[in-house]
């Protein structure tokens, strides 16, 4: 009879989901037209829309700047933005941790090691043939898929993975891969070591439709992929002795999502570099605003992801122009300031 | 029934269960009681499946739980544990909803909201609902944990006992809820359930189950009906500290008092 | 049906302000990217036709001035486009290569100029950059001068006494600081001033410890200015004690200079080396001012 308070809770709480979603998906609309508009060269919106809707009538210049530069770029930073920010969502879900982000299970550091090792060493000549332009990305790639399977390996006893000792195994192979990075810097030239500094700050410079296409499969995948385990992964939050005991398979599920991780992550800091923040912060808003249910929470994290990516790349082409910013680095100038804030509030209304 | 039969589960390298036989039989309610590790959790761990027996096995209406499917034993056997930590900002209906979980691929919205409904009411939690976890109080928690865990029994035509097993389900909680957790339970119990209990406190033992289990450094000392089983020498024994027993003045079942024993 | 069409259209309009940055079209607007060859597109009177630099383009001074493209390895390529260049001269160090290839893609007329650290290498430098903007004349002209009074310095310097040990850092920060090791700018600056690199044990730069830098015994110290200027002058630079009991700090011999003039490898390059001989070898002033002195009218 009086059932108003679960339907408050439950009912509106679905409504509101959907209204989060509706709003959070126009905000992910108009930063993708945004960012088509913007860029050094001005290009008026008239031209914009009629190049995507007619690229034949286009001039070939402006349509070469739509379609093949800021197209792919838009496309490239809402993916990988939108990768990061569930990938962020899923670890912290998993670690029980709102602090963890894809980092900790050595995706960054394993890529960013295989990187520098191609910039520092090069390219055997023997792959230089067909890998070519994309044996950096490659590698950055493969070094975060290997250090994650790595980690994975080494906390997994028996078919068990122990989240507290893959945090562990995580921080030393961090540690190890961070290591082998400096040692690469140390045997660096001038030139590698900028290579090595700008490409560690991130930028969505070098999107063509190879780099979109190449990320496409392990975002679209991840983010797809995320939804299905929305339910396991709010079992996971009353931890795995729980979520054990409430039917769901819960090692299958944790090895798959952290490989779903290692490789959307992987395939971003391949074409893009290391970009931070994003993982970390996108799930913290999402969790201010709307709770932490993952049904909605992990939808919500890909749209706002995506939207902040971009925006933050706008800043990052335009403040400078004709040059461009790191993204990395607008990232880290907004993302730092706004975890702090939230660490402090957080310790006010939570006092340990 | 749930029946384990003989088990031992050894942990860094004794045995912290020890060829213990027990069940937990539809239409009771049973306490099972002992001093700090007694292994009274790693029996739970036992019962519930959550832990493979190192010697013996527990079996489910005469099928190992090794191989029953996990959502099928989840939708039978439920467990509440002794703490259950939830730092993220979760509501409470969300986190009943969450025992709904193994029902989830055959039951409408609309039966898992019902059964979400009856469970928060009997826990005494409805109108928490739309508050977030993690501002709740201890023993609101516990409670909450407690409705969870009747939202996943809850299983309109389904046919097949439900057990419920509670590890020191009382332990946050007051006076009142104590006495309601509990009644709640043996009301259960009386409906069909079969529900196993690890308590501290020897009297809500007394005052509710229908078997008393003593148990003494992984093993059982005493099992039966509460007047057999907890005298002033099996007690003292258990416990290690001298026990009084008498009759209680409102029904008819045992008081302990322990003695004012002081630290030697 | 209308509604959507003028929000998207506003939004447009709104972000477009941001970009409103082209300028009408002239002819041969040139971006040069690396310091030496925005050097030799002056010294080739075309300076004024350079609409953007990068920021190792320091030199001349209205240099700095210009729009910057940014880090020569770290380019953007609607950057680039959006000042509507006639040509973009890129040092061969330019990148990242992803850039470059959408540069290309885009149709923007590219030009890679050979950059070598070695004296050659500024011949083959002057000649291309001459090249890419039809001045071959003059550019041959100033690529024998330059190879001429190289020689000329040269020959001026083999008649030195001595070789003496000269130890190249790139800074001094904190920890230790960065030495300049083999197969570095500063090691052949070194070599062509009629000195000996103090550092042989390793390529590239690298930080160096106490140690080290006592067991190479450098004669002198060759530091950049804005070294000198952060570590607060020549005498707090000779007075730290990492370089105590070195030869260089005993005798006082700190030379500073300029790191784009002393590394860049560009046009002055025969004026660098010439500066850093006197300072090595002052006992060959006379013959440096008579043999090795610039052409008069020919530089400034």
């Amino acid at each position: 009879m009086t059932s108003l308070p679960l339907r408050d809770a439950i009912w509106t709480g679905r409504s509101r989901h959907a209204g989060i979603l509706a709003i959070l998906s126009v905000l992910a609309a108009v930063a993708i037209i945004a960012s088509l508009g913007v860029g050094a060269s001005a290009i008026s919106p008239g031209t914009v829309l009629r190049t995507l809707l007619h690229a034949a009538d286009a001039s070939p210049r402006d349509a070469a700047i739509v379609l093949h530069l800021r197209l792919p770029r838009t496309l490239l930073g809402f993916g990988l933005g939108a990768a990061l920010a569930v990938s962020g969502a899923m670890m912290q879900g998993l670690f029980r941790n709102p602090l963890a982000d894809p980092g900790l299970i050595g995706v960054s550091a394993g890529g960013a090691m295989a990187a520098v090792a191609v910039i520092v060493l090069g390219v055997p000549a023997l792959l230089a043939g067909t890998v070519g332009p994309f044996a950096l990305p490659l590698a950055a790639f493969a070094g975060s898929l290997c250090t994650t399977l790595a980690i994975q390996r080494i906390a997994s006893d028996d078919g068990r993975t122990d989240v507290s000792t893959l945090l562990l195994a995580g921080i030393a192979i961090n540690a190890i891969a961070g290591a082998v990075t400096g040692f690469l810097i140390f045997g660096s030239d001038d030139r590698q070591l900028r290579d090595i500094t700008f490409w560690s700050m991130g930028s969505l410079g070098g999107a063509t439709w190879t780099t979109v296409l190449g990320l496409a499969p392990f975002a679209v995948g991840a983010v797809v992929a995320a939804g299905r385990w929305a339910g396991v992964l709010d079992a996971l939050l009353l931890g795995e002795r729980e979520a054990g005991l409430l039917g769901f398979d819960v090692e299958p599920a944790k090895r798959r999502i952290v490989i779903a991780t290692a490789a959307a992550v992987g395939a971003g800091v391949a074409a893009a570099g290391v970009i931070g923040f994003v993982g970390l912060v996108v799930p913290h808003l999402v969790r201010l605003m709307a709770g932490a249910g993952h049904r909605l929470l992990l939808p919500a994290s890909a749209l706002l992801g995506g939207t902040l990516m971009l925006c933050a790349d706008m800043l990052a082409r335009t403040v400078v122009i004709p040059a461009e910013l790191p993204i990395g680095l607008v990232t880290a100038l907004l993302g730092g300031p706004f975890f702090l804030w939230l660490l402090i509030r957080q310790r006010r209304s939570f006092p340990p | 029934m749930i029946e384990a039969e003989g088990v031992s589960l050894r942990r860094g390298g004794r045995f912290v269960v020890d060829e213990v036989s027990i069940s937990i039989r539809p239409g009771t309610l049973t306490a099972v009681l002992g001093p700090n590790g007694a292994g009274k959790s790693s029996l739970v761990r036992l019962l519930s499946g959550e832990a493979a027996p190192d010697f013996g096995k527990v079996t489910l209406d005469g099928r190992d739980l090794k191989r029953w499917d996990r959502r099928d034993l989840a939708r039978r056997r439920a467990v509440l544990s002794q703490s259950v930590s939830l730092t993220f900002p979760l509501s409470v209906a969300e986190v009943v909803m969450l025992g709904r979980a193994p029902h989830r691929a055959r039951s409408t919205r609309a039966e898992d909201m019902a059964a979400a409904e009856a469970s928060l009411k009997a826990a005494d939690v409805w109108h928490l609902a739309g508050r977030a976890y993690p501002t709740l109080s201890g023993g609101e928690r516990q409670r909450v944990q407690f409705a969870r865990v009747l939202a996943q029994l809850e299983d309109g035509g389904q046919s097949g006992t439900r057990y419920l097993i509670l590890d020191e389900p009382t332990s946050s909680l007051d006076i009142r809820h104590q006495a309601r957790l509990l009644g709640l339970a043996g009301g259960l119990a009386r409906k069909g359930w079969g529900v196993l209990a690890v308590l501290h406190d020897a009297n809500l033992a007394a005052i509710h189950a229908d078997t008393v289990v003593l148990l003494r450094e992984g093993r059982i000392l005493a099992s039966g009906d509460p007047w057999s089983v907890m005298t002033p020498d099996r007690l003292t024994e258990t416990f290690d500290h001298p026990v009084l027993v008498s009759r209680r003045d409102d029904l008819d079942r045992p008081l302990i008092t322990p003695a004012a024993g002081t630290a030697d | 049906m209308m509604k959507p069409v003028i929000l998207l259209a506003t939004l447009l309009l709104l972000v477009s302000q941001v970009s409103a940055q082209t300028s009408p079209q002239t002819t041969g607007r040139i971006v040069s990217v690396g310091g030496a060859v925005t050097e030799i597109v002056n010294e080739l009177g075309l300076g004024d036709r350079l609409v953007a630099v990068d920021s190792t383009s320091l030199h001349p001074l209205e240099m700095r001035a210009l729009p910057q493209v940014g880090y020569m390895r770290a380019l953007s390529a609607e950057g680039v486009a959006a000042l509507h260049p006639d040509l973009v001269l890129l040092s061969d160090n330019a990148g990242p290569p992803a850039t470059i290839e959408q540069m290309r893609g885009l149709g923007i007329p590219l030009k890679l100029i050979p950059d070598r650290p070695t004296p050659e290498g500024v011949a083959d430098k002057i000649r291309a950059v001459g090249a890419a903007l039809g001045r071959q004349g003059e550019a041959e002209t100033m690529a024998r001068e330059t190879t001429d009074r190289l020689a000329a310095v040269s020959r001026v310097v083999e008649k030195a006494a001595g070789r003496p040990r000269v130890l190249f850092l790139m800074g001094l920060g904190r920890g230790a600081p960065v030495a300049a090791g083999r197969n570095t700018a500063a090691d052949a600056m070194i070599r062509l001033a009629g000195g000996i690199n103090a550092i042989d044990g390793y390529d590239g730069y690298k930080p160096a410890s106490g140690e080290a830098i006592l067991d190479a015994a450098p004669d002198v110290l060759l530091l950049p200015t804005e070294a000198v200027d952060a570590a607060g002058g020549r005498d707090a630079v000779l007075a730290l004690p990492q370089f105590a009991g070195t030869p260089a700090a005993l005798s006082g011999r700190l030379v500073v200079m300029d790191t784009l003039y002393l590394l860049g490898f560009g046009p002055r390059l025969p004026d660098a080396v010439a500066d850093l001989a006197l300072a090595l070898h002052p006992e060959l002033a006379q013959d440096l001012a008579n043999d090795a002195a610039p052409k008069p009218g020919g530089r400034s």
